[in-house]
């Protein structure tokens, strides 16, 4: 625990800065919805996740900054200190994740809410399901390679080409990624399956989404072409994640050999 | 000089980095954890970027210059729509596919003798200036053949020798 506090006072600016961002926008739209502008709001609101949504690679980012200069930082008593390498990850890696999901789960939310008061009927489980489904396959892998290259960098002699190392090797993980993404996206249908969501689009919304001004069913419209919403890629992420772990418990308990 | 030059040279550069990280990799830790991962990874990435590479050579010698760049890769089909929502205009498997949900202002011509799938659950689709009933129609047109859609929806037409309404 004492481990999740340092990381959280370190990186306290970006922490709250996340959390107060996505505060202050959940207050901004909820209210422009309560003032009655709800269409408004919905436009306003897909505009700017397009901004919002991407900060959440911030964290990584810096994750690996932190990491990779903990050797020779004041903080390199860590790398060498008796607690195990998977306590020092987990709660590197806890921290990070706990952020992030709290971060998705304000924009999740403050979505849901202005897609509701804008008149787009949903399944009650869709968003929960949306925040699970980005967690586990994105979230998760790309904070755990964030700690990876970290380590990586940090487990290289310095000045020495360890950048372009911790480069190559992130590279290579992205392309094991992206193929075995493609692989198991049209192999493995034997996994379960979301069912197709539930989402009407009424006739004056539509065109806030590009969309010719129609009532929308989506999954009317989806049916015809999918079965449902295929798993692969959570499994995939998950399965990823686990080995990125493993990897980077062992390199922390490696790092201060090099 | 072949127009696949300044490709080669691209990447050559990222397999030069590709393998100069494996170097470095293997000789500059002693963490061998590190030195598994980083070697492995670089490796993969250097045989992906040589694939690639290799790919789209091959792409350039199959179809030429003027092909790549304008993107048309011999499609049996010509044309486009207005708009369209949940759509797919590709190749799927054996047949060349253009798919909707919904699909307003379509014209499409057929650029060879084809066999043709054309499925649509409502709207106002047109073969050769005959409108078609909802439903599912094959056959063969000829190159040169027109297909309208005013609008239509659920709408999937096949071009291939592997069309079939089933």
């Amino acid at each position: 625990m004492n481990l999740v506090m340092l990381e959280l006072r370190k990186h306290r600016l970006l922490v709250g800065g996340m959390l107060l961002v996505a505060l202050l926008w959940a207050a901004w739209m909820a209210r422009l919805v309560l003032a009655g502008e709800s269409l408004a709001t919905l436009a306003i609101h897909i505009g700017f996740l397009f901004a919002l949504t991407p900060v959440g690679l911030l964290v990584p980012i810096v994750l690996a900054r932190t990491l990779s200069g903990e050797a020779t930082g004041p903080l390199a008593f860590l790398l060498t200190s008796p607690r195990r390498g998977l306590a020092h990850v987990s709660a590197r890696f806890g921290a990070a994740f706990a952020t992030l999901a709290l971060y998705y789960g304000v924009l999740v939310a403050v979505s849901a809410w202005v897609a509701a008061s804008a008149g787009i009927r949903y399944d009650a489980w869709l968003p929960l399901a949306t925040w699970g489904y980005f967690l586990a396959s994105w979230v998760a892998p790309v904070v755990i390679l964030g700690i990876v290259y970290g380590l990586v960098v940090a487990a290289y002699r310095p000045g020495r080409g360890g950048q372009a190392v911790a480069v190559a090797a992130v590279f290579g993980v992205f392309k094991v990624w992206g193929w075995l993404g493609g692989q198991t996206l049209g192999r493995l249908d034997f996994l379960p399956k979301l069912p197709l969501p539930e989402v009407v689009v009424p006739r004056e919304v539509a065109p806030f989404l590009g969309m010719t001004p129609s009532d929308l069913d989506l999954r009317q419209a989806l049916q015809p072409l999918f079965d449902g919403v295929p798993t692969a890629p959570v499994f995939v992420g998950l399965l990823l994640s686990v080995l990125l772990f493993w990897v980077a418990v062992r390199l922390w308990e490696e790092v201060e050999w090099a | 000089m072949s127009v696949f030059f300044p490709i080669a040279v691209f990447y050559a550069v990222l397999l030069g980095l590709a393998l100069w990280a494996t170097w470095l990799g293997w000789t500059r830790s002693k963490s061998l954890t590190a030195r598994v991962f980083v070697v492995t990874m670089a490796l993969v990435w250097a045989g992906f970027t040589a694939a690639d590479a290799w790919h789209a050579y091959r792409l350039f010698q199959d179809t030429g210059l003027a092909e790549v760049v304008s993107g048309d890769f011999g499609r049996p089909l010509y044309g486009g729509y207005d708009t369209c929502s949940f759509c797919y205009e590709g190749p799927a498997g054996r047949v060349f596919v253009v798919a909707a949900s919904e699909l307003v202002g379509g014209n499409y011509m057929f650029t060879e003798d084809a066999r043709y799938a054309l499925r649509f659950k409502s709207g106002d689709v047109r073969l050769d200036g005959r409108r078609l009933e909802p439903g599912c129609h094959e056959g063969k047109a000829e190159a040169g053949t027109l297909v309208l859609v005013n609008e239509a929806k659920g709408f999937r037409l096949e071009v291939g020798e592997a069309a079939r309404c089933d």
